[in-house]
C-alpha cells in the first residue's frame, strides 16, 4: 500500500533526479555568439573603363553564432549583411554558414552550409581553384568566402586521415559583370559589314549555362611518416569561374544588344603535398595536375597543366614579448603548353612562375605591418601590398593598406594596373 | 646499557616524526600533488611588457597524461579570445624518448600543420613562461635534479619548505639553477625563483589564491604571475573552471580534432 510518506519520498527522489539531470544537461551546452561590424573605404589611384568610380565604400555587419552538446556535437550559423550605397547589388543579408556537426571516435560528420577551403598548403594550392567567393572584388577575397551547401566526412586513426566532401552542384562563386572595375563588358562589337569598323553595343542579358550539373566532390588522404606529412588530394566539380562569351542579338537598332553567355565547365585537380621542417622553417610542396577548360580562338579547349609548388614559412619571437615575425614565401611554376599564353584576365592562370612574399611584423601590441609581393616572372607582372594595422583596443582595429599592381598588360597585375588604390578598414567587435 | 637502548628505541619515533622532511621527500610530494590524469580548465593571461603595454589572451586548455610511469602528456590549448585570435590552437604530444610531437591550426589558413617541437627554451605562446617550464610544472624531473633543503620560510602568509634545485650533469635545462618554495599544506610550488645560465637571477614565478578544486582532493593555485627581472616584463595569469581527473574525451588529442573543433 503507498502512504503518503511513500509518495512524498518518491516525489522528491524524483524531482532530485530531474533536477540532477537537468544540471547534467546544463552543463552540457554551451553557446558563443560572436559580431562584428566593419567599414571599408576604398580610393583608386586612377579612372578604369570599366566603371567610372574612383571611391569605393561599404560597411558589413558579421554575426556567428555556436552551439555545442558536450564535446561530440556542435551547430554553428553565420550571418552576414552588406550596405553598399553606390551597388545596390551587394545590398543583401544572407546565412553564409549554417551546419551541424558531430564528433565521434575516428570519425567526424558534418553536414549544412559551411565555408571551407579545397587546398591544404599554408600558401596557394592548386585546389584553391575550387574556392567559392564574392568577387566583387578580386584581390581582397579572404573575407567574401562562400559557404556551401554540402557533407564533409573525415575518417581518422592518429594523424592519419581520410577526408570525403560531397556539395551541391549550383554553388557558384558571385560575379559581378557590371559597373565593377574588375570585369570590363564591350562597349564596341565587330560591325559585321565593314572590316575593322566597329558598332555600338550594350549588355542586355546574362545567361547562365552547365555543361553538366556535376555536384562538387573531394577526397583526401593524409599520413605522416616521421617526418614527412603527405597528402594527397582529388577535386572535382564545376569551375567557379565560367567561360564567358559574347552573343549579339538580332536586330537592326543601335546600340547592338547582347547577351553574356557565362558557360560553366567541369574542373579535376588531383594534387600531392608534402610537408616537413628543417630547424625552426617549416617547408611544404605540391605538385598537382589540374584538367579544365577555356576559351581559345572562339572555341573551348581542354586546359590541362601540371602546377608545382615549393614554401617555406617561419615565426619568430623576440626577448620583447611585444614583437614578432612571420615570413612565408613560396615559389609557383605552372606547367603548361607554351603555345597558349594564358590571357591576363584568366583569372585562374594569375599565377604561372610566380615568386609570392608574405610577411607580417608585429612591432608593438598596438601596432603591424604587413607586406605581400608576387612577383610573376612569365608574364611579367608585380603586385605591392604593405599594410599598416592600429589595434586602438581590444575590440577596436584599423587596417590601411595600399595595394599597387604594375608590369606588362600580358600579365593580370599590369592589365588591372590601373585598380592600384588605398584601403582604409576599421573593425568593431560586438557586443 | 638496555635501558639506554629502551630509551633511545622509545624516543626515535618522536624525533623522526617532529624532523623535517628531506628536500627529496618533499619534491616528491610536490610531484604527487600535481600528478593528475586529466585536466580542464580556462586560463586568461596578460603580457605586460617593460613599457606598460599588454595584452590579454583567453584560452581553453585540455590535458590528459599519456604515459603514467613516464608522467608524459597531451596538451590541446585553444585560443578563445579575443575573436582575431580566437580558433588558433596547439596539439603537443609528450613522449619521455623522443621530440615531442606538434601541430599548430591556424584558422585564417584553415589547416592544421606539423611544426618543429618548440625548444624548450622558447616562450610558451609570449608568456615569460617557457616549454620547459611548463613540462617542469606539469611533472617535476625528480631524476634530473639534486635538492637541497635550506629551511622553512612564510610565503605570503603560507608556509613554505624552501629548497634548491640544481641540474645533474647531462640534465637539457636552461637554467643554472631554481630555488623552489614548497607550500606545507598542499604541497604546490608557491615561489619558484629562476638563474640563468651564468648563474643571476632570471625571473620569479609567484602563485596566489590556492584553493581546492571541487570534490577532487587536488589544490590548484588560481592566480600566477611570472615577472622577468632582467627585462622587466611580466605575465599575470588566472585560472578559472578548473577540472581534474573528470576524464577528457581522448579524441581532442587528435589533428582532424584540432581543425574542426
Amino acid at each position: 500500500m503507498i502512504t503518503g510518506k511513500g509518495i512524498a519520498t518518491c516525489l522528491l527522489v524524483s524531482c532530485s533526479i530531474v533536477t540532477t539531470w537537468a544540471q547534467e544537461q546544463s552543463t552540457k551546452w554551451q553557446s558563443e555568439f560572436y559580431g562584428e561590424a566593419h567599414a571599408l573605404g576604398r580610393y583608386y589611384l586612377s579612372s578604369s573603363e570599366a566603371a567610372d568610380y574612383r571611391w569605393q565604400a561599404e560597411t558589413r555587419l558579421n554575426l556567428e553564432g555556436e552551439v555545442s552538446y558536450g564535446p561530440r556535437w556542435k551547430g554553428e550559423a553565420a550571418v552576414l549583411g552588406n550596405l553598399n550605397a553606390q551597388h545596390t547589388q551587394r545590398n543583401r543579408l544572407w546565412v553564409n554558414e549554417l551546419s551541424a556537426a558531430y564528433h565521434g571516435k575516428g570519425i567526424f560528420l558534418k553536414a549544412g552550409k559551411q565555408s571551407l577551403r579545397w587546398g591544404d598548403l599554408t600558401g596557394f594550392s592548386a585546389s584553391d581553384l575550387a574556392n567559392r567567393y564574392d568577387y566583387y572584388d578580386v584581390l581582397d577575397t579572404e573575407r567574401e568566402r562562400l559557404g556551401l551547401w554540402g557533407v564533409e566526412t573525415r575518417l581518422y586513426k592518429g594523424s592519419t586521415e581520410l577526408r570525403l566532401r560531397a556539395f551541391l552542384p549550383d554553388n557558384r562563386s558571385r560575379i559581378y559583370l557590371e559597373d565593377n572595375r574588375w570585369v570590363a563588358l564591350p562597349s564596341l562589337l565587330p560591325n559585321p559589314q565593314i572590316s575593322d569598323g566597329m558598332l555600338p553595343a550594350e549588355h542586355r542579358a546574362t545567361i547562365t549555362e552547365f555543361n553538366d550539373q556535376i555536384p562538387m566532390l573531394g577526397a583526401s588522404f593524409s599520413v605522416e611518416l616521421g617526418r614527412l606529412q603527405t597528402r594527397l588530394t582529388w577535386q572535382y566539380g564545376n569551375n567557379d569561374l565560367p567561360i564567358s562569351e559574347i552573343a549579339p542579338l538580332p536586330s537592326t537598332d543601335l546600340p547592338i544588344g547582347y547577351e553574356v553567355h557565362l558557360r560553366y565547365e567541369p574542373l579535376q585537380v588531383a594534387a600531392l603535398n608534402i610537408g616537413t621542417w628543417l630547424g625552426e622553417w617549416n617547408i611544404w610542396s605540391e605538385v598537382a595536375g589540374v584538367f579544365s577548360k577555356r576559351l581559345e580562338r572562339q572555341e573551348i579547349v581542354q586546359d590541362n597543366y601540371t602546377f608545382t609548388s615549393l614554401g617555406i614559412d617561419r615565426f619568430w619571437q623576440f626577448e620583447n614579448p611585444e614583437q614578432h615575425l612571420r615570413l612565408m614565401m613560396q615559389a609557383i611554376r605552372v606547367w603548361a603548353n607554351p603555345d597558349t599564353p594564358y590571357l591576363p584576365t584568366e583569372i585562374d592562370h594569375i599565377f604561372q612562375s610566380s615568386l609570392v612574399l608574405d610577411t607580417q611584423w608585429q612591432m608593438s601590441y598596438r601596432w603591424q605591418c604587413k607586406l605581400r609581393t608576387v612577383a610573376e616572372l612569365t608574364a611579367k607582372g608585380y603586385y605591392l601590398e604593405p599594410q599598416v594595422v592600429y589595434q586602438a583596443s581590444p575590440k577596436f582595429k584599423m587596417a590601411l593598406n595600399a595595394s599597387w599592381l604594375g608590369g606588362r598588360n600580358s600579365s593580370f597585375f599590369g592589365h588591372f594596373k590601373q585598380n592600384s588604390r588605398f584601403s582604409l578598414l576599421i573593425s568593431r567587435q560586438l557586443p | 646499557m638496555n635501558r639506554i637502548r629502551a630509551f633511545y628505541l622509545l624516543i626515535l619515533p618522536f624525533l623522526f616524526g617532529f624532523t623535517s622532511p628531506s628536500a627529496l621527500e618533499v619534491m616528491q610530494l610536490y610531484r604527487k600533488a600535481t600528478a593528475i590524469k586529466d585536466l580542464r580548465g580556462i586560463i586568461t593571461y596578460t603580457n605586460i611588457s617593460k613599457t606598460g603595454r599588454s595584452q590579454t589572451r583567453t584560452l581553453q586548455q585540455h590535458i590528459s597524461c599519456n604515459n603514467d610511469a613516464a608522467q608524459t602528456y597531451n596538451l590541446l590549448l585553444e585560443f578563445t579570445a579575443p575573436q582575431d585570435v580566437a580558433g588558433t590552437a596547439t596539439l603537443t604530444l609528450q613522449h619521455s624518448k623522443r621530440q615531442d610531437d606538434q601541430w599548430l591550426f591556424l584558422p585564417a589558413l584553415r589547416i592544421s600543420k606539423r611544426i618543429s617541437a618548440s625548444k624548450r627554451s622558447d616562450r610558451f605562446m609570449g608568456t615569460e613562461m617557457t616549454y620547459e617550464d611548463l613540462s617542469t610544472y606539469l611533472s617535476e624531473p625528480l631524476d634530473e635534479y639534486e635538492y637541497k633543503m635550506l629551511g622553512e620560510e612564510n610565503v605570503e602568509g603560507r608556509a613554505a619548505y624552501h629548497i634548491e634545485a640544481v641540474p645533474k650533469q647531462g640534465t637539457r635545462t636552461q637554467y643554472s639553477k631554481r630555488q623552489l618554495w614548497i607550500d606545507q599544506e598542499t604541497h604546490l610550488m608557491l615561489r619558484t625563483d629562476f638563474y640563468d645560465e651564468k648563474g643571476q637571477l632570471l625571473k620569479i614565478y609567484k602563485a596566489y589564491d590556492i584553493k581546492p578544486v571541487g570534490d577532487s582532493g587536488f589544490f590548484r593555485a588560481y592566480r600566477v604571475e611570472v615577472e622577468n627581472k632582467q627585462t622587466g616584463n611580466l605575465t599575470k595569469v588566472a585560472y578559472s573552471d578548473f577540472a581534474i581527473n573528470q576524464g577528457v574525451d581522448e579524441q581532442m588529442f587528435s589533428k582532424t580534432y584540432l581543425e574542426t573543433q
